[in-house]
């Protein structure tokens, strides 16, 4: 729960709890954890007033992204390249079959292996929300799908949620230096809850096209069509072209919920 | 093709959404978006034919729905 927004007085004994703290218990406005509430660095001039609203969640995560990319072959020998940039791209293998078959071609070993993507300055994932936890986030990532070389798609997986509710956040926003800031409203995803593993899904898609999906199409460039195989994401740049998995693009992207 | 069963679910937050709820699969919940009428109402008709669709278009080139 989020601390009051405007009270005549708040306590340090509060922002120690909502800090993860036991009430009545020793604090210091400098520790680790309640300076995290408000994102101030060791021994920085603060006020209380800081804390006014400050929650204990993780509202936005900076993405270096890990980059994969695959040739599949289709229907009457046809070929299409596929790609699946971001972070966490295990948690589309873990989740395959709750998502039926929502969640791209590239198989479960190229998406298993050690290039997953990270978070950088490694805060904590399990406190991913808004206004209170919504779980721990365990991928983001842009895909496309199916036969459709050019169907662009965003994923949001959420983990240890405990219970099916399509709630917790209004828009999923993408920023990067250079680049069109993407908006995607929640109520326009496809919305998957998996019993195993509690994990809830969101994913977007130029296909469906809501609102917010229209601009999707925009953020994946080339074609995945022979004989070029040049689509890019502009969301996770990392080389086109390429089967390996790549982890060393410096493109990272912001993602933040809110 | 027979129906795939489906409920409605009022959104946490837009009161002018309605979601389509079905089970996927054994391990799996879904939702869409529910199609309204021009008075908010659901269409049940057109929100069936979207839950069918989206079912159908969910499965493997070749398997049967």
């Amino acid at each position: 729960m989020p601390l009051p927004t405007s009270p005549s007085s708040i306590s340090l004994n509060q922002i120690h709890v909502e800090a993860g703290g036991t009430s009545g218990t020793e604090a210091s406005i400098n520790d680790a954890d309640i300076r995290a509430l408000i994102g101030k660095a060791s021994a920085a001039q603060m006020s209380f007033s800081e804390w006014y609203g400050a929650a204990n969640v993780l509202s936005s995560v900076e993405i270096q992204p890990a980059t994969r990319y695959a040739y599949l072959t289709g229907v009457r020998g046809s070929t299409y390249e596929h790609l699946m940039h971001g972070f966490g791209q295990a948690a589309m293998a873990t989740y395959n079959s709750t998502m039926g078959t929502s969640d791209g071609l590239i198989s479960d070993s190229d998406r298993n292996n050690a290039a997953q993507g990270s978070i950088i300055n490694s805060p904590n994932l399990s406190k991913w929300g808004v206004s209170s936890t919504m779980g721990t986030l365990a991928c983001i990532v842009h895909f496309t799908t199916g036969g459709f070389a050019g169907q662009s798609n965003v994923a949001m997986i959420v983990t240890g949620t405990g219970s099916n509710s399509n709630s917790g956040f209004t828009t999923l926003t993408a920023t990067r230096s250079g680049m069109t800031t993407l908006a995607l409203n929640r109520t326009d995803a496809t919305y998957y809850y998996g019993s195993t593993g509690t994990a809830r899904i969101w994913i977007w898609s130029s296909l469906s096209a809501g609102s917010s999906e229209t601009t999707l199409t925009n953020y994946l460039t080339g074609t995945g069509y022979p004989p070029t195989y040049t689509n890019e994401s502009v969301l996770f740049p990392g080389g086109n072209g390429s089967t390996t998995a790549n982890t060393t693009t410096t493109s990272r992207s912001t993602w933040t919920i809110s | 093709m027979e129906n795939i069963t489906y409920l409605i679910k009022d959104d946490t937050s837009e009161p002018n959404i309605k979601w389509a709820e079905f089970q996927l699969n054994q391990q799996s919940i879904c939702q869409i978006r529910a199609v309204l009428d021009e008075y908010n109402g659901v269409d049940t008709v057109a929100t069936q034919k979207k839950v069918n669709d989206w079912v159908e278009a969910s499965k493997p080139w070749d398997e049967l729905v």
